[in-house]
């Protein structure tokens, strides 16, 4: 019906419309930029986190290849890597380990390698490459520390290399070496030439080797496929396809929780996408609103003339598009700028080591700038339906005042300015429940914020990390779970004993730490058996049972600690003497199934540990996370803890018993002496790898850059969308003002007097700051007080405690801006006379 | 055949029985192909409201009004719009030219919105004959009333519609100019075989047409309403 070349018309119709209306424009190219803006800085922070957390797990599993073949022959690598799925491959040789003393605690791996391995494994070499002469080498830098080398070409290096049948003894040079992060890699690497694998492993079956674990001259082929899906099954493929049978390896960092794997981790970023999109929406939509609202009577004139609703729409539809193409490239362009100069801030809040990357995925901008149209969609949607749905005769008369209003008006108090303003603001209900709605939203988001923020608290969170003035941990027990290498026995009785004696120290608290495989007792079968009589009980639980142990976590703890044991007990009493005695034991609660606590245990029961080969009373039951800064921060589903006074676990243990680890030391000192005392203690600990030093102030500036990340971005984004709501409410008034020129016309014309006007206008202005302010007084302290209490009772380290000053500051902010945009509408107002106010209308 | 009928029109506003504003009242009415028929009356007679309901600007409590055997009512808002810019050409009081578009964008955009072909020749006619020539790229507010009454008839006229709806056309103007635009606009319908229904209470205007009726208070007050245009001229 409707023929395609009218769209010329509708196009024209609508440039023209843009040319007429520059404020509005430059308002919604604002809009419009400001809306990109901010979700592409969110998408780029959101994708860099994510290649950041993935090339660190690569770096972690060493390689970024997919998966790989393990333990072949050369006859079976030159088969496996002939497959027409494989694009890359890189072949690895097992040549031995280092058997120096020096690694005793941290092994490191013999290999041989090709380019396409060296590539691929994040070996960049600082200098040189890898070895060709049968006695050159490349170590890294880790290694080369630990050997006492320098970093340069050419050092010697003797090393002791374990071939499996025997071990060589060689001094080799070295030919390249490179930059290792030893918190990264999992093992320590050393690669020798193809001479020389060829001199001393030619002899070795890779089969023997095999089966006798040393795995020496056997080889690994790692591939990488065309994308990383479902690379089990590729693997698979190429085994079926050879028809070999050979373990094979899958990458697990292109399989394990990055972000993008895990979308509870993204359920945050989304709902700060969705706030921006809602601001941006209510910003955009509250323009184009007003500006049809405005224009009516062009919009009625066009649907008189034979212009239809589906044209009219199209009409708002492709200005709408065009400020959008307009803002897009800026929006993008800072938008990505900002995104990366928070990136490296935000990396900082993860626990783990994080080396930032960036990301410029296409993706991004892709992603932002649909968003970002659909927010402008979505916003110019209505407005364009009001303009299709305006009848051609209201269009004369139409104000921005519902026709169909059948409220009568019985006011005995006749017309008072108060009353008047009042009245005023409901004549445009619409308009003024989008200006209510984003200012209290505003002011609510920056309330939640502030309330996050001010129940941070430092002492709860010190409390949690550290007891004494310094602490020193072995990281080889804290981080036992994964394969990080090093002695859990490094903080040994002399070393202790030597902290001690450092002038200043008042007193040392060790923490001694055991692991107790625990059968599962009648007990605990009781506790459990009913939770796993569901219709799918949870993995972990199924393991317990069919393993019939849970993991315990014993510690032993001196008698410093004894004063913080009070404040996390739940049932029972806490008697330090009788506690000292030897025969009692404090347990936490388990965790259970989603996040419930639980005890198994009661004051007054009896459990006997076998590995310390003797029964316990039950003094009292405690928090699961009770004495958190004493434990390994590790709890195991179902477990717990179990906390004796030291003596038990440094006493003599029944044979089999493997003795106790000294987890920590805690330093208690005198505070005239502290500088000087902590300086000792780190130079003591900075001896070995394995220690890890960390003073109060540390914890606490950890925190503080913690509190600094929230705040930039907290306080950043509630800022914007606080803009957002002055804008919107900026636009309303002054719009509101420009509408009613005539109105206000005539009613000087009958004898208001410039002054009263002003007067009006001011209580308007007044009347919203009210309404806002009953809104937020009401609804916006119910949300902010749940909705940063449930936030802040997730968090670790925060009391909650409401921050009222937000509410108590907005009313004066918010007047003093009602105050100022008012009179500066009514300034455009007045310059004409009211004779020429009054032809305006028609 | 008349080109317009109008079958038992009512219009009612408000709903309570008390304050219902009878605009009109059971009117019927044809109006036979080229007839120039005046509608007079005093303000809030309700001769707006019929013009506004012939045009299908605005639609009926009851009664059908056929425009060239088309029932207006019976169509949704879309089409109604789209057979507005083809048959009905208005004339306004107020002019209601498009402020942002200049005099000839304005003439051709009804033809525009349709995606039709122009018709040069025709629309040149139409030009010279309102003496729009030296005009049509000013923009409306650089025109006077008379000229820009002048524009809002070339629009009108510009779709070839069989009939023009004109609302007081000469209320804002002079007396002098007053006569000329009555004079172009009697000229062109008379050229182009086109029925006109205007709206005056300029008794003086209405004596310049075939047909006169008087409209009071919704209801046809004097006037053959039901006569054929034919036995007038």
């Amino acid at each position: 019906m409707i023929s395609t070349n009218n769209r010329k018309i509708v196009t024209r119709l609508s440039l023209k419309s843009l040319k007429a209306n520059p404020m509005r424009n430059l308002a919604v190219i604002c809009a419009v930029i400001l809306t990109t803006l901010l979700i592409t800085s969110i998408f780029t922070m959101v994708l860099s986190l994510n290649k950041s957390m993935e090339l660190t797990q690569m770096k972690t599993s060493g390689t970024d290849f997919h998966g790989g073949f393990k333990y072949l022959t050369r006859a079976q690598v030159e088969t496996l890597k002939k497959h027409s799925s494989i694009r890359e491959y890189g072949v690895m040789l097992n040549a031995g380990d280092l058997r120096n003393e020096v690694f005793k605690d941290s092994p490191v791996e013999v290999k041989r390698i090709d380019e396409s391995s060296a590539r691929h494994s994040f070996v960049d070499f600082i200098e040189g490459g890898l070895p060709s002469a049968e006695n050159e080498i490349v170590l890294s830098t880790w290694v080369m520390d630990k050997l006492g080398i320098k970093h340069a070409l050419g050092q010697k290096a003797s090393l002791d290399i374990d071939i499996g049948e025997r071990v060589v003894q060689q001094d080799f040079i070295v030919s390249g070496y490179y930059e290792a992060d030893k918190n990264l890699s999992m093992a320590g690497l050393a690669f020798v030439s193809d001479a020389w694998v060829q001199k001393n492993l030619s002899s070795i079956d890779p089969v023997k080797s095999k089966a006798s674990g040393s795995y020496v001259n056997t080889a690994e082929l790692s591939v990488m496929f065309s994308n990383a899906v479902d690379i089990e099954k590729k693997l698979n493929k190429v085994l079926a396809d050879t028809g070999l049978d050979v373990p094979t390896g899958i990458n697990w960092a292109y399989t394990t929780s990055s972000l993008s794997e895990n979308i509870i981790n993204l359920v945050p970023y989304l709902a700060v996408i969705l706030i921006i999109m809602l601001s941006g929406y209510l910003l955009i939509y509250n323009i184009f609103y007003i500006s049809v609202v405005r224009d009516v009577k062009f919009y009625g004139l066009l649907k008189a003339i034979g212009t239809t609703p589906r044209q009219l729409k199209r009409i708002i539809t492709i200005q709408s598009q065009m400020l959008y193409l307009v803002g897009l490239p800026f929006g993008l362009a800072s938008g990505y700028g900002i995104g990366r100069a928070l990136t490296p801030l935000l990396g900082t809040l993860s626990d783990e080591p994080v080396e930032t990357s960036y990301s410029a995925s296409p993706w991004i901008f892709i992603g932002a700038a649909a968003f970002a149209y659909l927010t402008v969609w979505i916003a110019a949607s209505k407005p364009g339906r009001l303009a299709a749905r305006i009848a051609p005769v209201e269009a004369v008369r139409f104000a921005g005042v519902s026709a169909k209003r059948k409220m009568n008006k019985r006011s005995k108090r006749g017309a008072k300015l108060y009353g008047m303003a009042f009245a005023n603001l409901f004549r445009n209900k619409k308009k003024l429940f989008l200006m209510l709605t984003s200012l209290s939203l505003s002011m609510i988001l920056f309330s939640i914020i502030f309330t996050v923020i001010s129940s941070l608290d430092v002492n709860k969170y010190l409390s949690s990390y550290i007891a004494g003035d310094v602490v020193i941990r072995n990281r080889a027990i804290v981080q036992s779970a994964g394969e990080q290498p090093g002695d859990p026995y490094k903080l040994s009785g002399p070393f202790i004993g030597a902290l001690g004696k450092i002038d200043g120290v008042k007193r040392v608290d060790s923490v001694y730490y055991k692991f107790e495989n625990y059968t599962i007792d009648d007990t605990i079968r009781a506790a459990l058996k009913p939770l796993a009589e569901t219709a799918s009980p949870e993995p972990a639980l199924t393991w317990v049972l069919k393993n019939n142990f849970i993991q315990l976590n014993l510690y032993g703890i001196d008698a410093g600690w004894y004063d913080l044991v009070q404040k996390d007990v739940i049932e029972g009493s806490f008697d330090p003497q009788k506690f000292a005695s030897g025969s009692y034991v404090l347990v936490t609660e388990s965790t259970m199934v989603g996040d419930t606590y639980e005890s198994y245990y009661h004051p007054g029961d009896h459990i006997e540990y076998k590995g310390l080969g003797k029964s316990y009373e039950v003094m009292a039951v405690l928090n699961y996370n009770a004495l958190y800064a004493a434990t390994t921060h590790v709890f195991s589903p179902y477990g717990y803890n179990a906390f004796f006074p030291s003596s038990e676990l440094t006493r003599k243990l029944p044979a089999g018993s493997k003795p106790p680890m000294a987890l920590s030391v805690t330093l208690h000192v005198d505070p005239a002496k502290l500088d000087s005392a902590a300086q000792t203690a780190k130079s003591l600990a900075a001896s070995s790898d394995e220690l890890v030093y960390k003073s109060r102030e540390d914890y606490r500036q950890e925190l503080g850059g913690f509190i600094r990340i929230f705040q930039t971005v907290g306080y950043g984004l509630s800022f914007v969308i606080a803009l957002i709501g002055v804008l919107n409410y900026i636009n309303t008034v002054i719009t509101g003002v420009i509408t009613r020129k005539n109105e206000f016309a005539l009613l000087e014309s009958i004898g208001m007097t410039k002054r009263q006007l002003k007067k009006v206008l001011v209580y308007e202005g007044l009347f919203n700051v009210l309404l806002t302010v009953s809104i937020t007084s009401t609804l916006g302290v119910f949300l902010t007080y749940s909705i940063s209490k449930s936030i802040a009772d997730s968090m670790a380290f925060t009391v909650f405690h409401m921050g009222w000053l937000p509410f108590i500051l907005a009313v004066p902010v918010l007047a003093a801006i009602a105050y100022t945009v008012t009179l500066s509408s009514y300034r455009m107002l007045s310059k004409d006379t009211i004779v020429e106010r009054l032809r305006q209308t028609e | 055949m008349p080109i317009l009928r109008i079958e038992h029109l009512k219009k009612y506003y408000g709903k309570d029985p008390q304050t219902t504003v009878k605009a009109l009242d059971d009117v019927s009415l044809s109006v036979e192909k080229g007839e120039f028929l005046a509608i007079v009356g005093t303000s809030g007679s309700g001769k707006s409201t019929l013009l506004h309901m012939l045009g299908g600007l605005d639609r009926a409590t009851s009664g059908k009004v056929f425009v060239d055997g088309n029932d207006i009512f019976a169509m949704s808002d879309e089409k109604l719009t789209i057979f507005r810019r083809r048959s009905v050409g208005f004339v306004f009081q107020s002019y209601n030219l498009v402020p942002i578009l200049n005099v000839l964008e304005n003439i051709l955009l009804p033809i525009e919105l349709d995606g039709g072909r122009i018709d040069q020749q025709y629309l040149n006619e139409v030009i010279g004959a309102l003496g729009l020539q030296e005009k049509i790229h000013n923009l409306p507010s650089n025109l006077s009333g008379g000229q820009q009454q002048r524009v809002a008839i070339a629009r009108a006229l510009a779709t070839k519609p069989s009939i023009i709806l004109a609302d007081e056309p000469t209320g804002n103007l002079d007396s002098k100019t007053s006569q000329e635009v009555l004079i172009l606009l009697k000229q062109m319908s008379k050229k182009f075989n086109q029925t006109i229904v205007m709206i005056t209470h300029n008794e003086s205007i209405a004596q310049t047409a075939d047909r006169i009726i008087r409209i009071e208070d919704g209801r046809i007050f004097s006037g053959n309403a039901a006569s054929s245009g034919a036995s007038l001229l």
